[in-house]
């Protein structure tokens, strides 16, 4: 690495980063900076700051949209900036609040000297960074329109890491060159995508797997294109933006896949709590609590049988804890079961909890008997059964394997029309047959109606016996009729319905069944009578078995 | 006082830039940079009585190793040399060879140490040390000369070495064995050591000397030790006890030479000799092993295993003292059941070492 650090430096230029901290989400119970926000215990500027410093980044400036003394106070005592170090400004941007606000106030105080990275304060990366630089030096020296490199990261469809409703499109030509770059939603059936787009030439590449850690190196042309368009609000709207104008303003963004490498960021809850699962299962290492990520939040050990990273003075009873991180001074009690959890400081866990993907922060008291998974809890909340203060986070279950991905969707797409239209055959047959009863219609008729309604709703031919059946079966409780009056009239019916074929036969015994059960359990007029019940049920057979001799 | 401190800060920071962007590769390199660190603390002039030294050096190495967790090796340095300064007090102050001789051989005895405050003037204190802390660094200068040059007698014509993984200490060793006699033929088997498969640039190395190599899977190491006659491995650390931290995969080789009773020489230097006493004893603060990133073994892309699977990838391998036959240091070559004494003369009595420091060594 030496020689090419030296190529790096060769202009004498100090390498920095500008780190943007924009405004937190609102769902998070907090009310600091972003970068205090606290990731497996540990505030994410510190990963950020980390991953910067191991890049061999000179200075730092963090561009906040509020709280900048907090942050400058946390900079100061962690001990980032000090002599011989990484130099780490925060600047604090009253009145901006996106992240196209930050850069316009970037450019506004003209602080860039050259090339930097451009990350978002929830940005957590353990990539070796200077490859990504080498990249966009070598692009900009070869396209001189090169303005932004990209950095995603691979995530495939069915991820963890894909937490967004709307997921990241990508097309690039062979050079890495940003060709479209969509977010599409999920519901969606169709893709717009402008011809020219595959005519580019050999080796276009539309990729799905990505995901965006808001990673990026932008030249020095960038902070102006912000301050240019004033409707640029967040990255994707700069992304956007630069692809449309391409043919006005000639800048030209490149893509940059990681490989093996992790990076994500922190922004909303669902990727807030992804992220914390990641980092808990190691795959954020080295920016992990245990290998002194942070000079603040220092003292984690971690316990390799059982993965818990804990600080001192922790004590935990006889109980079942996995893959945790744990602050100092938290006691948890006996007979719990914690497993991906992070528990703040000075936490207080009772007896026989039961807790998988929870982030609790400092100082919250879970009481005996708590189960719950996948939820955030703010400072000082108490959970308990009845009162659950918790904030809770959707899931969604992905152990679907890649390949049924599209199936199950159309599938699920069909099941819900074929129940409907079972249904609305059941209801119309059983209309149709009470008025017939009632208006004493001739059978014949409402075979005719029992057909039309059939195809009407496209019931497939060894599937009718099934439902006719069920419904005539149904008849007599619906009618409030005696069975014998009422099967002996819908009688030619149930002939024409339930022939010789044995699949008939089959669906008429299953019919019996479901409206036997739907006796016993609806049979509230019978309710004092039970052997009345009986009768009727006997009676219903025996009808059937003449029916079958005639 | 403040503007001596902000003075080690930056030459502090610097170093831990240093080290830990690989601009300082390799351990001898990392062991030389600490000791030059604490050289330039001594031969400054805030410190008059040894126990002043001893409290800087303490501060500016707790802060060192908090900022390099995963280097075992700057720890060791500082703790050795902690131990000089204190070896040259005692001298100082008694101005006799058989104190310090008593000193160093009852390092066991530790309430005699505890005793000592270290607070006493004593003119000519600073240049003995610094003597001292030259000759060490000298020592490291050597070590690697040391080592290799007692390849010849361990290694005889005609043998089958086995190593794992990549150690350039190791490969030095076993290239100065070939370089040394016209007709020696030896050959080695090189075990790949996943994940990190350093085996194939161990393999690439040995090749590039004209040894014959060959390159196995670890599943092919029990295989393949019948054939050995002799195994040879780098290590991370050699703990007090014999017992060696090393990279995973160490313990399954010991263990099968172990069995086919197949002699294991660990090459050492001592600066990674530590004071850690087995892997389960530990003072307050010392990890022994760590769970790395489980990139090397599985992909995070793979969204199955990265929701669903626990992937493990721990960065070290504890190898019992039972395994280890010898530690060929560059001090001399010593059977297991002398490390513990060895190790004793360097760093001091277990209970006083372990005090040092207090910071989170790994």
């Amino acid at each position: 690495m030496p020689p090419k650090d030296k190529e790096i430096l060769k202009e004498k230029e100090v390498l920095q980063a500008v780190v943007v901290d924009d405004l937190l989400s609102t769902d998070f119970p907090f009310s600091g900076p972003k970068g205090l926000l606290r990731l497996a215990n540990v505030r994410l500027l510190d990963y950020t700051l980390s991953c910067l410093s191991a890049a061999g980044v000179e200075q730092t400036l963090v561009y906040a949209a509020q709280g900048s003394e907090q942050l400058q106070e946390h900079v100061r005592a962690s001990g980032w900036g000090e002599p011989g170090a990484m130099a780490v400004q925060v600047v604090a941007c009253q009145g901006s609040l996106t992240f196209g606000d930050l850069m316009r106030e970037l450019d506004a105080r003209n602080a860039i000297q050259g090339d930097f990275f451009l990350l978002t304060a929830d940005t957590v990366c353990t990539a070796d960074l200077r490859p990504l630089l080498l990249r966009h030096r070598a692009t900009c020296a070869r396209d001189k329109n090169a303005v932004v490199t990209l950095a995603f990261a691979q995530a495939e469809p069915q991820h963890a890491a894909r937490t967004e409703p709307k997921q990241l499109l990508l097309g690039t030509a062979a050079s890495g060159r940003v060709l479209a770059h969509q977010r599409l939603d999920p519901d969606a059936r169709n893709l717009d995508l402008p011809l020219d787009l595959i005519l580019q030439g050999p080796g276009v590449e539309l990729r799905y797997d990505l995901s965006d850690p808001c990673l990026a190196v932008c030249s020095l042309a960038v902070p102006p294109i912000f301050s240019d368009n004033f409707d640029f609000q967040t990255r994707d709207d700069f992304v956007r933006g630069l692809l449309l104008n391409e043919d006005i303003l000639g800048h030209t963004m490149y893509a940059h896949i990681l490989q093996d490498e992790y990076a994500s960021r922190a922004h909303s809850l669902p990727s807030y709590l992804a992220t914390s699962v990641d980092v808990i299962r190691r795959w954020t290492f080295p920016l992990t609590p245990d290998v002194s990520l942070s000079q603040v939040d220092r003292g984690y050990r971690l316990d390799v049988v059982f993965n818990i990273c804990k600080q001192s003075d922790v004590s935990i009873g006889r109980s079942d804890v996995e893959d945790c991180v744990i602050g100092e001074g938290s006691v948890i009690g006996d007979n719990c079961r914690l497993r991906l959890c992070v528990i703040g400081k000075n936490c207080v866990i009772h007896d026989d909890v039961d807790l998988c993907g929870a982030v609790l922060w400092d100082q919250c008291v879970v009481k005996k008997g708590f189960k719950k998974s996948h939820f955030l809890a703010p400072e000082r909340t108490v959970l308990s059964k009845n009162n659950d203060k918790s904030i809770s986070v959707k899931v969604e279950e992905r152990m679907d394997s890649v390949d049924s991905d599209t199936d199950s969707s159309e599938d699920e797409g069909e099941a819900a029309d074929e129940v409907d239209e079972y249904e609305n055959f059941f209801n119309e047959v059983q209309d149709s047959l009470e008025r017939g009863f009632g208006e004493k219609v001739n059978t014949d008729d409402l075979v005719v109606e029992i057909n039309s309604s059939r195809f009407a709703n496209d019931i497939p031919a060894n599937e009718v016996s099934l439902w006719v059946s069920k419904v005539v079966l149904g008849l007599p409780a619906a009618l409030k009729k005696p069975p014998k009056d009422v099967l002996a009239y819908f009688r030619p019916i149930l002939r024409k319905y339930v022939g010789k074929a044995s699949a008939d036969h089959l669906n008429c015994l299953l019919a019996l069944e479901v409206s036997a059960q739907n006796i016993f359990s609806h049979a509230k007029p019978f309710k004092n009578n039970k052997i009345a019940e009986c009768n009727s049920f006997v009676c219903l057979i025996k009808r059937m078995i003449n029916l079958k001799k005639n | 006082m403040k503007s001596r401190m902000s003075q080690f800060t930056e030459i502090r920071n610097k170093l831990a830039f240093n080290i830990k962007h690989g601009n300082i590769q390799g351990s001898l390199e990392v062991a030389k940079a600490t000791a030059n660190f604490v050289d330039l603390i001594a031969s400054s002039d805030g410190w008059t009585v040894a126990s002043d030294l001893l409290k800087i050096v303490n501060d500016e190495g707790k802060k060192l190793t908090t900022a390099l967790p995963l280097h075992a090796t700057v720890a060791n340095v500082l703790l050795q040399l902690m131990h000089i300064i204190r070896a040259e007090y005692y001298y100082a102050v008694n101005q006799s060879t058989q104190a310090v001789q008593r000193f160093v051989e009852s390092c066991m005895n530790c309430e005699e140490i505890q005793e000592k405050k270290f607070s006493a003037q004593c003119p000519g204190l600073k240049d003995a040390i610094l003597d001292h802390i030259a000759e060490y660094k000298t020592e490291l200068d050597l070590s690697v000369d040391n080592i290799t040059e007692q390849a010849a007698e361990q290694i005889q014509p005609g043998e089958v070495i086995m190593t794992i993984g990549r150690s350039s200490i190791v490969a030095a060793f076993l290239q100065a064995k070939k370089a040394s006699e016209h007709f020696s033929d030896f050959q080695v088997v090189v075990a790949e050591g996943a994940p990190q498969c350093e085996g194939v640039k161990m393999a690439e190395l040995l090749a590039k000397s004209k040894i014959q190599t060959t390159l196995i899977s670890d599943t092919n190491i029990y295989s393949f030790m019948s054939r050995v006659t002799k195994v040879i491995l780098g290590t991370n650390l050699v703990l007090r006890s014999g017992g060696l931290r090393a990279l995973p995969g160490a313990h399954m080789v010991g263990l099968v030479a172990h069995e086919h009773k197949v002699p294991v020489i660990v090459v050492a230097p001592t600066y990674k000799f530590s004071s850690m006493l087995s892997e389960s004893h530990r003072s307050d603060n010392e990890t022994f092993n760590l769970l790395a990133n489980p990139q090397g073994v599985a992909k995070f892309k793979d969204g199955i295993i990265a929701s669903n699977v626990k992937v493990l990838n721990p960065m070290y391998d504890f190898v019992p003292p039972d395994y280890v036959s010898q530690v060929v240091s560059n001090i001399g070559t010593y059977g297991v059941s002398h490390m513990f004494t060895a190790i004793n003369e360097l760093y001091g009595a277990v209970e006083e070492s372990a005090k040092d420091l207090k910071m989170a060594v790994v």
